[in-house]
């Protein structure tokens, strides 16, 4: 026990140095049922079958770094009402941060002989993450009088990542239990749609309220028909054959590294660093770029007395080219966000186990960082449910839970790293699920037991043949 | 049994995860719209009078000396009239009771004392009449009216058709000739032959001129007047004060005169006055009235036109308080008269190009004083830009660089001219005047900052107005005692700002 409190305060340490925690995370897959998920998370994990078939299984998760539901919409009867001011006071003084994940375990087989263990699988992933500067939402929101002499950030940032990935994972234990292993993933990139610089600000001058618009953006998008912004229509579908085929020039590698160390028979130490490498997108790659700075001052009255009237032409026209995007194909690459995850076990009773663990994510220069302390209890081998208490930095806690069935061969799992919005659905601002079922085949601890068994007996029957 | 609690459980924390989502089924999210304060720039420009004088319709000339002083100068047409007006050719005869005879015509005292007469259109009509009992041959020649260089023949048969008397009408065109009266006389001799050569004279012979058109004359002209013509111009500057005073100085009437009718003549104008915007008017002092004598072309230089300038200032006229009356408009009558002596020594020349024209210019050296002038004008207003507004506050910083003090104030008026609101208070809103030295040139320019609130109140008081009328109310710095120079590069600056609140409502 005394170990398990040693990694909490260390795990609190680390935690304390993540510069911000913000993004949408899957805490729960790192320490559930090992006979269930829990190699996505850390390739190193051997489970308790031979054969573990994953059939679909589905994540879905959302995320704020500023508020809970409940705290903006007040309900009344049927009716919520967004209250806005209240919202604007719950943004981070950094901004708001919002993450919606998907991710699809679409079929994988993983079988372990011995010490080895060897898998394959393929998942679709969605990663979406918006950042929206909360002078942004106080400038679109209540206008710009509260920014008289000052600059508004509207550098709104929006990354969207879809890709599809085929895996090979290769696990191996040591003679002393220390296990490590390793998922080399190819990386198909399906469409991505990312913002490398995100320089857009207004500065509204005391004297008579110019306003000066300065712009720095880029959006990269790959894997997507160009951008049209001639008829109006979001993409160009008629110039490109639309989002990318099943597999396609855009892609990459990457690995995943794992290693379990049993301590003792009580404790045991996991880590693992997930999705490190990138996708290399070349086709259907565009960069749309922003550069200028723009000042209205006023209108000129010249114009007036020259024509009679005073055109905004000519105004939305220099509007127009600050912020007009130029398009250019360009080749860019998306980091894939990486995890890692570092965990302790303390095995309490046979059935029973806590532990603590440090989870931190990072995408696109957003890490999300949590700590959290879990237990897990059985019932019998037909069900394993656990929770988990985390916090994240940004101060969200969050009551997990985590729960397999097995009937037989079946194996119907459900985790969520938040199980309180499921009875208090506005009280979260930090919710996911997964679901899915796998199928497994060859108990290896009563394989073990009747091969010692039957040893033990040809024993007992080579003495008794002694005696 | 175990097995099946299990399950149970399992099953029983499904329900629970079901049966709470579906709580958020079927309720509808709303927003609570507030209010947006936006804080833009409406106006930032700085013009200079050149701009303004060049696009503001004066209906002026503005002439800019070296050192951008200015003038503007009103041009109009006054008058024109056509000198071979003044020329009426009676129809004529004259009798040939001869085969040649020379008949006196023309002279002092009569209405054709003319030397020359150029003949644009015309008929030269020849009848004769004879009892011959045979065909003739006739020729007959007018000595003094010349064709190409010769005197004008007209040959014409006298055809017998076995009853008599025998008769003969001819008639000639008489364009491009030329009747030489300078002897008075016209001298007419004729021929007519049977076939064997034999010389006869005829019973009747008879020469008629109808219907002459000359293109030139040279003679005597009497006395005589053209009808005078009425006409006004509008000086645009004046039309819309309201009240005060412009004063200008040392300002000019000038009539630019050109003639080419040879004839001495002189302008006159029986009527010639001001009226300004409030229906006052003031006559113009000047000789006008008593007519003015204008250059003249010569005999000798017929193609010629004489240019006379008439200038009148405050020395000879009183075009000083007509201008400084501020006039919308000038009124006149404008004639001209030819030989106004009725000097019968002179001969003078009119052709179908003579003419006189008569041009205006009204100069106004923008060198003045000004004190109260005030200038409204009222357009149509469009208040639904305000629908959404509660409250805003406009801010105002002028410069100005001009050495006039300007208040502007904007009144909101209903249908029939009720004032529902005012933007400014007047009394406060005076752009003071930029310093002048002592010679009435801008020494240091002048800045104002105001602040006008426009609360909800007065927000539902302007949407009730359908028009806006703008006053502008001008003093020059020490209006009674400098009058102050206008140069082209001096500026105003109007800088105008904006804090609105908009009510954001669900649409």
């Amino acid at each position: 026990m005394k170990n398990v409190l040693y990694i909490a305060c260390l795990s609190t340490l680390l935690l304390c140095f993540q510069s911000s925690i913000m993004a949408q995370i899957e805490m729960s897959t790192f320490y559930t049922d090992k006979d269930v998920v829990n190699n996505f998370s850390n390739p190193a994990s051997f489970g308790n079958y031979a054969v573990t078939i994953n059939l679909p299984s589905v994540m879905a998760g959302y995320y704020n770094n500023s508020f809970k539901f409940n705290e903006v919409l007040i309900k009344e009867d049927n009716e919520l009402t967004l209250h806005m001011a209240e919202l604007i006071a719950r943004v981070n003084p950094d901004g708001l941060n919002f993450q919606a994940n998907a991710s699809v375990e679409t079929f994988g087989v993983n079988v372990q002989v011995g010490d080895f263990a060897v898998g394959v699988n393929h998942g679709v992933r969605v990663i979406n993450q918006t950042f929206i500067p909360k002078s942004a939402i106080e400038f679109l929101w209540g206008g710009n009088a509260q920014f008289i002499d000052q600059t508004a950030d509207l550098g709104i940032r929006e990354n969207l990542l879809s890709y599809q990935e085929f895996g090979l994972r290769l696990g191996y234990r040591f003679e002393n239990k220390i296990s490590v292993g390793l998922r080399a993933k190819m990386n198909y990139g399906m469409a991505s749609y990312q913002t490398a610089s995100s320089v857009a600000s207004i500065y509204t001058a005391p004297e008579i309220y110019q306003l000066t618009a300065t712009t720095d953006y880029t959006l990269q998008v790959g894997g997507l028909p160009e951008l049209n912004d001639e008829d109006g229509a979001l993409f160009d579908f008629e110039k490109n054959g639309g989002i990318s085929a099943i597999t396609g020039d855009n892609k990459g590698l990457a690995f995943d590294l794992g290693i379990v160390v049993p301590v003792n028979e009580k404790i045991t130490l996991q880590a693992s660093i997930q999705n490190i490498g990138k996708i290399n997108w070349s086709s259907d790659s565009y960069a749309y770029k922003s550069k200028g700075e723009y000042l209205f001052e006023g209108l000129d009255l010249k114009p007036l007395l020259e024509e009679g009237e005073i055109s905004t032409e000519q105004l939305l026209d220099s509007i127009s080219s600050t912020f007009n995007f130029e398009t250019s194909r360009s080749g860019f690459s998306t980091k894939l966000p990486s995890t890692f995850n570092v965990g302790a076990q303390y095995q309490i009773m046979e059935d029973l186990a806590a532990g603590a663990f440090i989870y931190s994510q990072s995408f696109r220069g957003i890490s999300t960082s949590a700590f959290g302390v879990l237990i897990q209890k059985s019932f019998g081998s037909t069900l394993s449910v656990g929770t988990q208490y985390a916090v994240l930095s940004g101060g969200a806690h969050n009551l997990g839970f985590t729960g397999s069935l097995r009937l037989g061969p079946v194996n119907i799992f459900v985790n969520t790293d938040n199980v309180l919005p499921v009875f208090d659905p506005l009280n979260t601002q930090n919710f996911n699920v997964r679901v899915g079922v796998n199928l497994i085949f060859g108990n290896i601890k009563k394989i073990e037991q009747k091969m010692r068994k039957d040893s033990k007996g040809v024993e007992d029957s080579m003495s008794g043949l002694d005696g | 049994m175990q097995k099946i609690h299990t399950i149970i459980l399992a099953i029983g924390i499904l329900y629970i995860f079901t049966s709470c989502v579906s709580d958020l089924q079927d309720i509808d999210i709303k927003v609570d719209f507030g209010e947006q304060e936006f804080a833009v720039p409406l106006i930032n420009s700085t013009l200079s009078i050149r701009d303004a004088l060049d696009n503001f319709d004066t209906g002026g000339e503005l002439v800019v000396e070296e050192d951008n002083f200015m003038t503007l100068i009103y041009k109009g047409n006054l008058y024109e009239t056509t000198g071979i007006d003044v020329v009426s050719i009676p129809d004529f005869g004259v009798p040939v009771i001869d085969t040649s005879v020379v008949v006196p015509f023309g002279g002092a005292g009569t209405e054709m004392d003319f030397d020359y007469l150029n003949i644009k259109n015309g008929t030269l009509k020849v009848s004769a009449q004879t009892d011959i009992a045979e065909d003739l041959n006739v020729t007959l020649k007018i000595h003094n009216l010349i064709s190409n260089a010769a005197p004008t023949e007209v040959t014409f048969l006298m055809d017998y058709s076995n009853s008599n008397p025998t008769v003969a009408d001819i008639s000639t065109n008489l364009s491009q000739h030329l009747l030489d009266l300078s002897n008075k006389e016209i001298a007419i001799s004729y021929t007519a032959v049977n076939s064997a050569g034999q010389r006869f004279r005829l019973d009747q012979v008879a020469v008629e001129f109808l219907s002459l058109e000359p293109s030139a004359v040279q003679g005597y002209f009497d006395k005589q007047s053209f009808a005078q013509q009425s006409d006004s111009i509008i000086v645009d500057i004046f039309k819309d004060v309201s009240a005060g005073k412009i004063l200008l100085k040392d300002p000019k009437l000038r009539f630019i005169v050109e003639n080419n009718i040879g004839i001495p003549t002189e302008i006159k104008s029986d009527l010639f006055l001001a009226t300004n915007n409030l229906g006052e008017t003031m006559n113009f002092s000047s000789a006008l009235d008593q007519g003015i004598e204008i250059n003249y072309p010569s005999i000798t230089e017929v193609d010629e036109i004489k240019t006379t300038v008439i200038q009148f200032d405050n020395t000879n006229s009183n075009v000083e308080q007509l201008i400084n009356f501020n006039p919308e408009k000038i009124v006149f009558d404008m004639g001209a008269e030819i030989n106004p002596n009725e000097d019968n020594g002179i001969r003078g020349v009119v052709t179908d190009q003579s003419k006189v024209n008569i041009d205006l210019e009204l100069e106004m050296p923008v060198w003045l004083s000004a004190e109260d002038f005030t200038i409204e004008e009222t357009s149509d207003l469009d208040v639904s830009i305000f629908d959404d507004v509660v409250e805003a506050e406009f801010k105002l910083i002028s410069e100005n660089g001009l050495p006039i003090e300007t208040g502007i104030q904007l009144y909101f008026e209903t249908d029939n001219g009720t004032i529902v609101d005012s933007l400014f208070n007047l009394e406060d809103n005076f752009i003071e005047a930029a310093q002048v030295n002592a010679t009435g040139e801008v020494i240091q320019t002048s800045r104002k900052e105001q602040l006008v609130m426009m609360d909800q109140f007065r927000i539902n008081n302007i949407a009730q107005a359908t028009k806006i009328r703008m006053k502008s109310i001008f003093s020059t710095a020490d209006a009674s005692n400098t009058a102050s120079k206008f140069y082209t590069d001096y500026e105003i600056s109007f800088l105008l700002g904006v804090r609105a609140t908009i009510k954001i409502e669900e649409e």
